[in-house]
């Protein structure tokens, strides 16, 4: 009896007749009630044997009867079962779950399974855990996962494995491996792709679809620009973290300003907000916490920056409580951008403990979503 | 399907419509041909048979009678379809009035009684 594995892709080559020559012929080969199929494949028939590949995708394990019909001008002139059913074995080493980490509370860390349709959001960090199962009652012989996310504009990125999990038990039956974050910058399916490869041979493909949309409520920024590279630590701003400000160097000691503006880009949304948080100030020569006067904000729509903001940070926030947001309303547009500019700095001693001008994090607020 | 005159002293062609000329092996279908027969009140026979020539009826409608009006007739001439496939049966018609063979035509399409057989299945 001819054994396979589930998802394996064979083809059946099937030697067949068809007299006269010259008829519009077609084959399909399928297994038990049409729970794989080959499809109908299309010959003319010679009056002499021809083989007909006929591809089958392995179905879930069982034993399958192999059907196989033949037509002739439409007409079925044959129908016939394989002496031999096909056994889909259960395979010793195989993919199971996927999961996304996600962080439930403060230093934990819990992976969800994802099926295909999962929602991801733009603007997340996505780290993917893949399991495999091992029934074969041994320990793993050597063993990867390749895993790969296709984005909806077509690019593929391999993920590198940052870590796994091997039951140190060969009776206990399972391994996973975390793979690196891939940023989620656009809204469409991202296709993920993973293969089994135990002892060089590929045992095992999964693929699985997740969708990704904007979230309702806020959202943290998908790109930025800093066109002076006047900032640092942008990339943190994705995460909803504190960028700094900073201006460096013994010339800039006694610098009053800074005007250089950064820019942020968002998924086009509908909204009326944005908000800013100030997590911490410089000090002032008395030691006293300061605040940045005529701080401009302004938010891209329309194929233009508009100014919603300009003034004294006090007024959208109290930097006095670290990590308070302040918000900025504005007239309702399609917005995909917010830039900010200190456009006036106090006083700070660049040889001090305060290094760094500014910390703040920004997101936009989706009306949609 | 049309058919075309072989013999006799009719109408130098006749076209017949014959919507579907594969037959699977041994069913009975029905040929209707449209036969005109003059004068009217002759004792008219037709046979359509299935064969590798005139001479040898493979499969045959046997003798249909009618009388003849004249103008156009539906003649339903029933033929069990051989039983031997993978072969292309050429059609012949002939059409008798008082006992002579007054018409002979051949279709120009043959009917075809398609076979088909599958060796040994082998997995790649």
């Amino acid at each position: 009896m001819p054994q396979f594995s589930p998802s394996e892709v064979k083809i059946a080559v099937a030697p067949i007749t068809v007299k006269p020559a010259g008829l519009a012929c077609s084959a399909e080969l399928y297994l038990g009630a049409k729970v794989a199929t080959s499809g109908v494949k299309s010959f003319n028939s010679t009056g002499i044997k021809q083989d007909i590949s006929l591809p089958i995708t392995m179905p879930a394990p069982g034993t399958y009867p192999v059907y196989l019909d033949v037509t002739a001008q439409g007409m079925l002139i044959g129908a016939y079962k394989a002496i031999e059913d096909v056994v889909i074995a259960i395979p010793a080493y195989s993919l199971e779950q996927t999961a996304i980490e996600t962080y439930p509370e403060e230093g934990a860390i819990l992976p969800i399974t994802l099926v295909s349709g999962s929602l991801i959001y733009v603007g997340e960090q996505v780290k993917l855990w893949q399991y495999l199962q091992n029934i074969s009652g041994t320990a793993l012989p050597p063993w990867s996962i390749a895993m790969s996310v296709t984005h909806p504009d077509g690019t593929k990125h391999e993920l590198g494995e940052v870590r796994r999990f091997i039951s140190g038990d060969p009776e206990q039956t399972w391994a996973y491996i975390v793979f690196s974050p891939f940023s989620v910058t656009q809204t469409g399916v991202y296709t993920v792709e993973a293969t089994l490869i135990v002892e060089e041979q590929v045992i095992d493909e999964l693929s699985l679809s997740l969708v990704a949309s904007v979230a309702s409520g806020w959202n943290n920024p998908i790109s930025y620009n800093d066109p002076d590279n006047a900032w640092s630590n942008e990339e943190a701003a994705m995460l909803g973290q504190p960028v700094t400000g900073y201006i460096g160097g013994a010339s800039s000691k006694y610098s009053y300003y800074l005007s250089h503006p950064i820019e942020f880009g968002f998924p086009t949304i509908i909204s009326d907000r944005l908000r800013i948080s100030s997590m911490e100030c410089p000090m002032d020569q008395t030691g006293c916490r300061v605040s940045p006067a005529d701080v401009l904000i302004d938010v891209y729509y329309d194929n233009a920056w508009h100014n919603v903001h300009s003034g004294n940070l006090y007024i959208i926030g109290d930097d006095e409580l670290e990590g308070r947001w302040g918000e900025v309303v504005f007239p309702q547009h399609l917005v995909s951008g917010i830039r900010i500019t200190w456009d006036k700095l106090p006083y700070y001693d660049p040889e001090g403990p305060y290094q760094w001008a500014f910390l703040f994090a920004v997101q936009l607020f989706n009306i949609g979503g | 399907m049309e058919f075309e005159k072989t013999e006799g002293k009719g109408l130098e062609r006749i076209a017949v419509d014959m919507l579907d000329p594969v037959m699977a092996p041994g069913v009975s279908r029905t040929a209707v041909a449209p036969i005109t027969v003059s004068p009217s009140g002759l004792s008219c026979q037709a046979e359509l048979f299935l064969g590798p020539n005139d001479t040898t009826k493979v499969a045959t409608s046997g003798k249909k009678s009618f009388a003849s009006t004249g103008a156009s007739q539906s003649v339903s001439l029933p033929v069990t379809m051989p039983t031997t496939g993978g072969v292309a049966y050429k059609v012949f018609l002939d059409v008798f009035a008082n006992g002579y063979r007054i018409l002979a035509y051949q279709a120009t399409e043959d009917v075809i009684i398609p076979s088909g057989s599958v060796d040994e299945i082998i997995w790649e």
